[in-house]
This record gives C-alpha cells, sequence and structure tokens, in this order.
C-alpha cells in the first residue's frame, strides 16, 4: 500500500484515511495529537500523536522536517532512528510504553514544503512507528494496543486487569466510604492524571461494577476527572452508566451530577 | 438558609461545605473563605492575599451558611463530601497569586492549581468562583457579569497594596487587568449558598443586599 501518495494534499479536503483508520483495525486508538516542546539548545521534541488530518492542521513545525531514514533496532525500552536523532520508546509501567521524537539540530534539516513535510510525516508514522509499535507488541507477545495521550502514543494490554484501587472501591460495597477512602482515592486518581495514565483510568472506568459503588465515589471518580475528560475514552460513558446507576437507586441523578456534562 | 454569626450558630453545624464572610476592618472590606468539613473537622480555606491561601480552623467572627447545594439529601450532601476532600487537596499549594483576572478553570479537579499567565490572579472571592467551577460546581453565570465604576478605585487600591508583596512583573501585568469585572465578596457569598445554581448579576447583586445587611457592612470597599 502506498502510504504516501493520498496524503500530499490536505487529507482533510481529500478525505483519505486517517491514522486512526489506517491502523484502527488492528489497534484501538485514541484522538491523536502532537505537540513541540522546546528542549535547550537547538534540540526540539516532538511528541508524537498520529491522526494526519490533526496534524495538518496543527502547524507545530517552524522548520522543515528532514526525512526519517535508517531505523536501528531497538528494544522493548528503546528505539533509535538514527539521522533524525529520533525517538525511543519508553517504559512507563511494566505492560506500557510511549513514544516520543526528538529532532536534532534544526539547521541542517532539508527544507521541505508542506506537502513534502506533510508525506513525509506520513511515511514516518505509518511505515516507521507504525511497523515499530506492530514489532514491539509482536515482541512484547501479548495483545496490545494504542492508547494516544495528550502528548504521546501509549502501548497498552488490551485486555488489562483491573487496578488494585478500583477493586478495593469495589470493595467497599455501597457503604459511604470515610473521609480517608475518599482521601486515597482522590489521591490515586490525581496520581494517574499527573503521570498522565488515562489508560488505567478507562480500563477502571471499563471495568468497575458500578452497582458496587457508593454514590461519594462514584462522585469522586467522575468529579476528579472531569478536568481531563477529553483524555479519557471512556469518560462519558462511564457518566451515563453512573446516571443509570442513580437512576436505578431512586436517586435523583441530575442533582447528583450537577454541572457534569 | 441565611448567613448567621458564628457566635449564634456555631461553625459545628456546618453540614458539608459553606460559606463564611466577615467585615476585614484592617484592610477596609469583606473577606470570603470556604468553609469545609471532614469528619468533625471543619476547616475554612481562604485567599488572604498573595500567595497566601490558608486553610485551617475558621476563627471567630465570620457570618456563615451552608452551602445548598451540598446540604440536604444524600445526593447533595455526597457531593459536599467529596467536594470537601478535594478542597482540602487544593489548599496544599499556597502559592496563588492575587489578581483581577482569572481563568474560571485555573483548578484541576483533583485539585492542583494551574498556572495562569503572569499578572493574572485571584482575589479571595474570585477564588471561591474557580475552586467551585473548576470541580464541575458552577454556580454563577460569570457572562452576565458588569464593570461598575468603583470597583477600578478597588482594583487600584489592591494595586497599591500588592506593590508590597508582590514581584513587579506580576504587578505591572495585573495592572492590565485594572478595569476587569469584579466578582464582589457579598456577590459570591449569596450566590454561592443558594440552590439550584447557576444564579446572574443581578440576582446575586440582589442577595448581596441582604448580606450586607445582616454583617452590617455599609458596602464593600
Amino acid at each position: 500500500m502506498n502510504f504516501i501518495q493520498p496524503l500530499v494534499q490536505n487529507p482533510r479536503e481529500m478525505g483519505s484515511p486517517t491514522l486512526r483508520e489506517e491502523i484502527g483495525a488492528l489497534y484501538t486508538v485514541g484522538y491523536l495529537r502532537t505537540q513541540a516542546v522546546a528542549r535547550a539548545g537547538s534540540i526540539r521534541q516532538y511528541w508524537f500523536g498520529g491522526d494526519l488530518s490533526d496534524l495538518w492542521a496543527t502547524n507545530l513545525w517552524p522548520f522543515a522536517w528532514k526525512p526519517a531514514f535508517g531505523v536501528t533496532d531497538f528494544t522493548q525500552n528503546e528505539l533509535d532512528i538514527s539521522e533524525i536523532d529520533l525517538t525511543r520508546f519508553e517504559a512507563f509501567a511494566a505492560n506500557t510504553v510511549g513514544a516520543y521524537i526528538v529532532a536534532g539540530d534544526p539547521d541542517s534539516y532539508l527544507a521541505y514544503g508542506a506537502a513534502d513535510l506533510e508525506a513525509e510525516m506520513a511515511k514516518f508514522v505509518r511505515d516507521i512507528i507504525k511497523a515499530k509499535i506492530e514489532n514491539i507488541v509482536g515482541l512484547l507477545g501479548r495483545d496490545y494496543s494504542y492508547h494516544v495521550l495528550d502528548d504521546a502514543i501509549r502501548i497498552v494490554e488490551r485486555n488489562p486487569t483491573k487496578p488494585e484501587w478500583a477493586l478495593e472501591l469495589e470493595k467497599h460495597g455501597q457503604r459511604r466510604p470515610t473521609t480517608q477512602e475518599l482521601a486515597g482515592l482522590i489521591r490515586s486518581l490525581k496520581s494517574l492524571l499527573s503521570a498522565g495514565d488515562f489508560w488505567e483510568i478507562d480500563t477502571a472506568f471499563s471495568t468497575l461494577n458500578i452497582s458496587n459503588i457508593s454514590v461519594e465515589g462514584l462522585i469522586a471518580l467522575l468529579r476528579t476527572t472531569y478536568y481531563r475528560r477529553s483524555s479519557l475514552e471512556t469518560w462519558t460513558a462511564f457518566l451515563e452508566s453512573v446516571r443509570g446507576e442513580l437512576n436505578k437507586r431512586g436517586l435523583n441523578a441530575q442533582e447528583v451530577l450537577f454541572g457534569l456534562s | 438558609m441565611p448567613f448567621q454569626s458564628s457566635s449564634t450558630r456555631p461553625y459545628s453545624d456546618l453540614d458539608t461545605v459553606g460559606i463564611a464572610i466577615r467585615w476585614d476592618p484592617s484592610h477596609d472590606q469583606l473577606h470570603i473563605g470556604v468553609l469545609h468539613r471532614l469528619d468533625d473537622d471543619v476547616q475554612l480555606c481562604h485567599l488572604k492575599f498573595h500567595h497566601l491561601l490558608r486553610r485551617g480552623p475558621p476563627d471567630d467572627g465570620y457570618f456563615w451558611a451552608d452551602c445548598a447545594m451540598f446540604s440536604g439529601g444524600i445526593e447533595r450532601s455526597s457531593n459536599g463530601r467529596v467536594f470537601a476532600v478535594l478542597i482540602s487537596e487544593t489548599a496544599r499549594n499556597p502559592n496563588i497569586p492575587y489578581g483581577f483576572a482569572f481563568d474560571e478553570n485555573c483548578f484541576a479537579n483533583d485539585g492542583t492549581y494551574r498556572p495562569m499567565e503572569i499578572g493574572k490572579g485571584l482575589t479571595c472571592a474570585s477564588f471561591v468562583i474557580a475552586l467551585f467551577h473548576s470541580h464541575g460546581y458552577p454556580f454563577l453565570k460569570l457572562e452576565s457579569w458588569r464593570l461598575r465604576p468603583e470597583d477600578i478605585a478597588w482594583q487600584n487600591k489592591i494595586l497599591d497594596l500588592l506593590r508590597r508583596y508582590a514581584t513587579a512583573e506580576h504587578v505591572n501585568a495585573a495592572a492590565a487587568y485594572v478595569g476587569q469585572f469584579r466578582y464582589r465578596p457579598e456577590e459570591v457569598a449569596g450566590a454561592a449558598v443558594r440552590a439550584p445554581p447557576p444564579l446572574d448579576f443581578d440576582e446575586s447583586v440582589n442577595l448581596a443586599t441582604d448580606i450586607l445587611a445582616t454583617i452590617g457592612a455599609t458596602g464593600t470597599a
């Protein structure tokens, strides 16, 4: 398949397949995004997301992009792409890896027009990153999927186990949690949000047995994560599940969930 | 629930979350904070001034009322219990800048303050707004607010005070925001305790009149 040609023009206009669509058959992909982060000296770091129509719109590159050349071997924890000084994979947790890209001295870049740049991005994302992620998934020997954060791609297990804190929450049932238990839950969520570990929260939201959770527990889950709901694929569905559960309990869901949408 | 003096109604009567307000003679203005209960412990979280977010047992002399949105049935009190914990988490960082313009969602839902650009900051009243709104409890229709000429005089007075405590960079940048809408403590107090929220400018101003009468203050400086 020629990945480059359809992306030489603006993919929005062409309606060409996005990265999400391209690899969606293989993996679950969240929204995709890139961010440029200035670093010391002339080095720039790019967190890599992938939806090319979004990439087109972001206009993040202050200078032209140099084509990616050879790719060295990598391990689970590290991937080097030579010449462009790019990319390593980073183990965030035992079963989670993410990618970011560091571009070297901008003065050394070859000049590229926007369309060429787009094509290079397409090539890079699809031919290299995708292949490498697939290889990593293969190496890990598990069923993994992409999880795209604000600022990185993560690869995660497709069928992960429920997090400990979620199990703990269920264990309490509908009993009113103590203040300490509430604080503990909020701190666990806070820590995950700070680390950008949205996948674990998504996992909890999609696997929690909410009929076993107190009203306060449900409120804490939703209110603490509300600010990052756009990063959580399951947040809206979880909100609706909670609404249904509250109704089932004969509570005024609108009042409990006031301000949340 | 009307505002009552702590000498009439002790803070221990607080349900989950409430608003406390009092006249501060040393600065010739009203001051507002958020009362919240963690088990038997009632605390006041309030922005005293630049980089002075404080949380501790409330002093005597405040007039206070429960927030109706957090008081009553399990739907409201459950939210109040969770919000009280979130408030206590917010207070871990005292370094909230003082200023006249602010971002409504400057607190993440985990209670973490998200720094705004230099010059922006909160007042004791807009701290209360930001705290509630950031956590998904909007009680004011901010877009309905109006500028009043006397608010500019107040902002200039505060700017002079700010020069003693904040960096020149912050003060100079804050000066650019003189003329922003001011959310007065008594207006914020009135709206925050009412349910159902949110209230607009006119409703809040009406409620503020009653609060000023209760407190015995003639107006806000």
